[in-house]
């Protein structure tokens, strides 16, 4: 029986409310939520995509369990090949648990306003019948390359000011084209309400995701 | 002296052949547990939140894939596991493009 792996977690946690296809496989102090592997699955299938968020709250319990999310793509040929991953990287796993207990992930996305400028550069080159067509589109690229700086350096000013009151922070810079900048922030349980607050209070138009379990800290 | 050589030589193929106590349990809930249902915008941006998280982070397990997804563009890279998004791959480096294609 193939499994793939889903997530870490001390051997303690809750076996109650997984739905159907998941499973846990306990080795040492460690225990793994398992999903049986099916060539039909389909990671972007709705029904499949509520099983996983249901597996996953059911074991994170709201962030009152510490556990470790694991990437998709990686199935194990059945339980003891799993619980010898756990065994052989036990120390590592039981690091990170300690390290993020209590903790939780915040995502803030914000929107860029130059996204997908591709076409409207094309209309004003069109429009614009009093420059020649190369002179208009170097405008209009420096144009959109001077205003994407300009908001992205103001929204890399309100990260790191957020950054300060969280325990830790990702962010890469967007790659060209892009149409949206992401954050993620790791902040204690207890610190939740008060960091959405700062988050809203930043004043950017973004969509703040999540809590969820600490998928860009492990 | 060569006892304890010996000793030592015992004790590593021991924890070479050691099979781990595994305890395994797998949920006896029916399939249709989780019904299909309509989601607000809310929930479905939780839930592609959570398919983005899924596939490019997290801690990664070595393994074989077994897994086809439908829709998502995705790379294997290497002999053991990487599974990523083209995006992602191309963000980190780990594949180059050249006119739109993997060089």
């Amino acid at each position: 029986m193939k499994l793939e792996v889903r997530a870490i977690a001390w051997r303690e946690a809750s076996q109650t409310a997984l739905p159907a296809g998941y499973g846990i496989v306990r080795a040492g102090n460690l225990a793994a939520l398992v999903e049986v592997a099916s060539p039909q699955t389909n990671l972007t299938e709705r029904a499949y995509l509520q099983r996983y968020r249901k597996a996953l709250d059911s074991w994170w319990q709201a962030g009152q369990q510490t556990i470790l999310p694991v990437q998709a793509g990686a199935s194990l040929a059945g339980p003891n090949e799993v619980a010898q991953i756990l065994q052989s990287r036990a120390v590592e796993f039981e690091a990170d648990l300690s390290r993020l207990a209590g903790k939780l992930e915040l995502g803030l996305r914000l929107p860029l306003a130059n996204a997908n400028t591709e076409q409207n550069t094309q209309a004003t080159l069109l429009s614009n019948s009093k420059q020649t067509p190369g002179l208009a589109y170097m405008q209009k690229l420096l144009q959109r390359e001077t205003g994407t700086k300009t908001q992205l350096a103001q929204i890399e000013e309100v990260i790191l000011k957020l950054a300060k009151q969280a325990i830790d922070y990702k962010y890469i810079p967007p790659s060209s084209g892009a149409n949206f900048a992401q954050a993620d922030f790791l902040v204690e349980s207890g610190n939740l309400v008060e960091f959405k607050q700062n988050i809203q209070d930043c004043g950017l138009p973004g969509v703040i995701t999540g809590p969820i379990p600490p998928f860009s800290f492990v | 002296m060569n006892l304890d050589a010996n000793a030592k030589v015992d004790l590593e193929k021991a924890s070479f052949s050691t099979t781990p106590a595994v305890d395994f349990w797998l949920s006896e809930a029916p399939l249709t547990t989780v019904a299909e249902q309509e989601l607000d915008r809310q929930e479905e941006v939780t839930l592609l939140e959570l398919l983005d998280k899924l596939l490019t982070k997290g801690v990664v397990v070595t393994g074989d894939i077994t897994l086809s997804v439908a829709g998502v563009d995705l790379l294997y890279i290497g002999l053991r596991v990487m599974l990523t998004t083209a995006q992602k791959a191309v963000d980190v480096g780990a594949v180059k493009l050249k006119n739109g294609r993997i060089v």
